[in-house]
């Protein structure tokens, strides 16, 4: 038995390095794993690596308000004499968090809708989990949050379920289209004959294979859901003053472009350096998982 | 005497619906398996063959025709057949790139109807029945147990669908080109199993190839067909030195052989010509009269009938139909 | 030197770089080629024969080099051949028939706009010259309604009939060495019967080159004049086709012609024992020995010299140089 064990995990360990010998590939993505590390390390540490931690929240001092930047403050202070840069490190916590919320949401929502819509496909069940995701496909996401969110009050937490709403249909294509080819495959047929349930097909055959896709599609999600999310809080409809919102910095802001030009455009790179980090991340894990 | 046929499928027919309109797969074939033996079912491409194979297993219902299996109509779709039938049906796929879950281990494949049928407790049970099971296919189990399929040859994954197969020791095996995507030297070592399996559990089979040669070293009685239709059933030896049908014959004399001897079974006067029908549009008449060298007025118009022309040898042709 | 040599392919060395090392493929493979000789390499899946003929055309993926050896075409080598000269030969000289014919064709166009850009570019000739050959070239692949498939897309041929295609595409011009790797490999039996006599006829009547590279052993044994068997990168036996079938000498020759099922039904091997070498650590000396039932000490340690045993019959087995 300890043999055996010993040899399973041999072959485990084989199956990892195969797997990194291909994300490290390409540099690219080995850039875009240092800026998601970078990104996750600041926002959970924030309180710590930040320079003013106090300045994240409440806080006045008009006597150091709108500085260009220096060493002291290297990103500049806002109108109130916040420090953008700590304030650009705590964004980088409230825009990870949305991105967590959304995905832990509608991750397995829009996976498990679409094992059962691609399984079933010829039946109605499937058919109608299709059309209701195609009639949220259609309306443009930014559209569909907004009026989300107008129809409430204005808050990071309704911004974060107007997003996941708009969000699911994507996994459930994702997955119904993987699906529909994998049950096609001999050893789906196979389970099937010998007598395997529905369910252990789906989610025992079926899922594992799909699982690079999901992946893949979850790293290059960060990046647009925080996107989605800074767009939301733009137009004031997200988080609201003074969270530090990389979003709405970008929006308050922008007020005073193009004098105070720091107070918007260290925000608005730090939106940018995220969804680069994440996007070059995903690619790498799909070259990992297909080659 | 009727109990000695295991399988028995009469007037079976599946069509499938597609945009360019309806496939003919299989168009009204009858056969019969005895117990204990190994029927060869041959043909080319379209022929239906694999089609009949799925459709006896239950991946497709019939589109018309029965079924029978030990005297049982079978013919419903899966979901309605019981666990017990599945249990004694099992098939091995032709592709063995497909036929394995990429993501799973060998322990795992081979234990799935282990542990659908409840015919093990504990993992260390599985294990071991795993193991004898790979042991069957000369697989050493310590080798194999925990690999997925990625990292093992195209004969080994074969292999592992054998075992996979017979894990809950049916009466009845549909092998569907089992060898058809090896080399020489690994479907010899498949072949060999498989026929050591046979043989042990006195499996009754159906085996599908186009492989004409294959078949001589593994059926009993061969069944060709061609475009959803049967051509000719008999017994194996009768089959090669007296082939009747004249696709039997072009299919015969178009084996590439290695041996003067070999050489002499085939069928001299008759050379393939022409291109393999549509099963959408099949010709009318006999299927085969626009490639047969033989084709009369009436192999255009009626359909010939299966007939018996000497105990156990049934050919479908007009050329025998007078006599 | 013999002036009717067409193709030399002297020692050549051959491997894959990747990502756990290099593969070392072909370990000193030589080729002779004459004039309107045809010949068959053949060998298992994995033994070298397509990374061959991918060196002779210099078609390597990137990741192959080609560490040793020369080729010379007719006294030229082509492996110091400037990239003009080396397109030169590609569009007149040699040609190549692959396994595949769906993916060798482009889906986009019509046949016709195919074979009229290829044409167009080897000869420079006017559109209505072009046409003209391209027609004739159909018609001597003996498509029926030669207007037609030229009017054609590939989806709306046949598996034989667009590997026809291919065929009139790599005889246009007056070509001197068709390679076909494994032409017949995707067609069904009878297909296939025809697709290999056409080929054969019109290798004949024009007096090219052929190499025809397979696995099926009958196919081969009954369409080339000398043959070439291959293991794990090595050229290990050679020499006049019925010599080589009715008397192989190498032991792995010996085997792998045992394990071909025979029409007669004689009882098959039960495969050759081991698998195919890994090529990042291959066997030292004879690349068979691991797998040999005759292996002695010397065949560990240096690969053997060949030796002639009969007319123009060779073997590099070291079981025949003590004699």
């Amino acid at each position: 038995m300890s043999r055996a064990t010993i040899l399973s995990e041999w072959w485990k360990t084989l199956e990892l390095k195969k797997k990194w010998y291909n994300f490290s590939r390409s540099p690219l993505s080995l850039i875009g794993l240092i800026i998601s590390l970078s990104t996750i390390i600041l926002a959970i540490f924030a309180p710590w690596i930040a320079p003013y931690p106090e300045h994240a929240g409440f806080y006045t001092d008009f006597e150091h308000a709108n500085l260009p930047p220096s060493w002291q403050h290297l990103f500049g202070t806002d109108e109130f004499g916040r420090d953008v840069l700590s304030r650009t490190i705590f964004g980088f916590r409230y825009s990870l968090m949305m991105a967590a919320v959304v995905l832990t949401l509608v991750v397995p929502a829009g996976v498990i809708l679409g094992l059962i819509a691609g399984y079933y496909r010829e039946r109605w069940i499937g058919k109608l989990i299709m059309r209701i995701s195609d009639i949220f496909i259609a309306v443009p996401p930014l559209v569909l949050a907004l009026s989300v969110c107008s129809l409430l009050t204005p808050s990071a937490f309704h911004a974060m379920m107007a997003v996941s709403l708009m969000w699911w249909p994507w996994y459930t294509r994702l997955l119904y289209n993987v699906t529909s080819s994998i049950k096609e495959e001999y050893f789906v047929y196979a389970a099937k004959v010998t007598g395997a349930s529905s369910a252990h097909i789906m989610f025992k055959e079926i899922f594992p294979n799909a699982m690079g896709a999901v992946l893949t599609k979850i790293t290059l999600d960060v990046g647009w859901v925080i996107l989605l999310g800074a767009s939301l809080s733009f137009v004031g409809l997200g988080a609201q003053p003074p969270t530090p919102d990389l979003g709405t910095m970008v929006s308050d802001g922008a007020k005073f472009l193009p004098d105070y030009w720091w107070i918007s455009m260290f925000p608005a790179l730090a939106i940018s350096y995220i969804i680069l980090g994440f996007n070059l991340l995903g690619d790498g894990i799909k070259d990992a998982f297909e080659g | 005497m009727e109990n000695e046929y295991i399988l028995k499928i009469q007037n079976l027919k599946k069509y499938f619906e597609t945009p360019y309109g309806t496939v003919r797969a299989v168009d009204n074939i009858s056969l019969k398996v005895r117990k204990g033996t190994t029927m060869g079912l041959v043909g080319e491409s379209g022929s239906g063959k694999s089609t009949t194979g799925h459709v006896v297993v239950g991946l497709f219902p019939p589109t018309s025709g029965k079924i029978f299996f030990k005297n049982k109509d079978i013919s419903v779709p899966l979901e309605k057949r019981s666990k017990e039938l599945k249990k004694d049906i099992q098939m091995v796929f032709q592709d063995p790139a497909s036929s394995l879950n990429p993501k799973k281990i060998i322990r795992d494949i081979v234990g799935l109807p282990l542990k659908v049928h409840k015919m093990v407790q504990t993992k260390e049970e599985l294990e071991e029945k795993v193991a004898k099971l790979l042991e069957m296919v000369e697989l050493p189990p310590e080798d194999f147990m925990y690999r997925r399929p990625v990292d093992i040859g195209g004969g080994e994954k074969q292999a592992v669908s054998i075992a996979r197969a017979i894990a809950t020791n049916p009466s009845f095996v549909i092998f569907d080109e089992p060898t058809s995507a090896l080399d020489v030297s690994i479907q010899a070592k498949i072949i060999n199993s498989i026929l050591n399996i046979q043989r042990k559990f006195r499996l009754t089979s159906l085996f599908i190839t186009h492989d004409l040669s294959l078949m001589r070293n593994i059926s009993s009685e061969v069944t060709i067909m061609y475009l959803g239709k049967v051509c000719e059933i008999a017994p194996t030896d009768v089959f090669f030195q007296k082939p009747l049908h004249p696709y039997t014959q072009m299919l015969l004399s178009s084996v590439p052989v290695l041996t003067k001897e070999e050489e002499e079974l085939k069928p001299k006067g008759i050379k393939s010509i022409g291109e393999i029908g549509s099963p959408i549009h099949p010709p009318s008449g006999c299927r085969f009269h626009p490639r047969c060298p033989y084709a009369k007025e009436i192999c255009k118009k009626k359909e010939p009938r299966l007939i018996e022309v000497e105990p156990g040898h049934f050919v479908a042709c007009h050329l025998y139909a007078e006599k | 030197m013999d002036k009717d040599i067409l193709l030399e392919v002297k020692n050549l060395h051959v491997g894959y770089k990747t990502h756990i090392g290099i593969s070392h493929v072909l370990k000193g493979v030589h080729l002779t080629v004459h004039k309107g000789e045809r010949i068959g390499v053949i060998g298992e899946s994995g033994s070298g024969k397509t990374t061959t003929m991918k060196s002779i055309l210099r078609i390597l993926p990137s990741n192959g080099m080609i560490k040793e050896g020369e080729i010379f075409y007719q006294g030229e080598n082509i492996l110091e051949m400037k990239y003009e000269e080396l397109l030169e030969l590609r569009r007149k000289k040699i040609s190549m028939i692959f396994q595949d014919p769906t993916s060798a064709l482009n889906p986009l166009f019509k046949i016709g706009q195919l074979m009229l850009d290829i044409i167009k570019h080897s000869y420079n000739l006017e559109e209505s010259e072009a046409k003209e050959m391209a027609l004739k070239a159909l018609r001597d692949a003996a498509l029926p309604d030669p207007e037609r498939v030229f009017d054609s897309y590939p989806f709306q041929l046949s598996g034989g009939m667009r590997q026809r295609v291919c065929i009139a595409l790599a005889l246009i011009g007056d070509r001197e060495l068709i390679i076909a790797d494994e032409p017949t490999t995707n067609l069904d039996v009878t297909i296939k019967a025809q697709v290999l006599n056409l080929l054969t006829k019109l290798v004949r009547e024009r007096n090219v080159g052929w190499i025809f590279v397979s696995q099926a052993l009958g196919a081969v044994r009954e369409n080339v004049d000398r043959v070439y068997v291959m293991y794990a990168g090595n050229i290990i036996e050679w020499g006049p086709t019925e010599k080589v079938f009715s008397n192989p000498m190498h032991p792995y020759t010996q085997k792998l012609l045992e394990c071909v099922p025979k029409l007669t039904g004689t009882e098959f091997s039960k495969g050759i024992r081991g698998r195919i070498p890994n090529y990042f650590n291959p066997p030292s000396g004879c690349r068979f020995h691991p797998r040999c039932d005759f292996v002695m000490d010397e065949c560990k340690k240096t690969f053997p010299e060949p030796v002639e045993v009969e007319t123009g019959h060779f073997v590099a087995c070291n079981l025949y140089r003590r004699r």
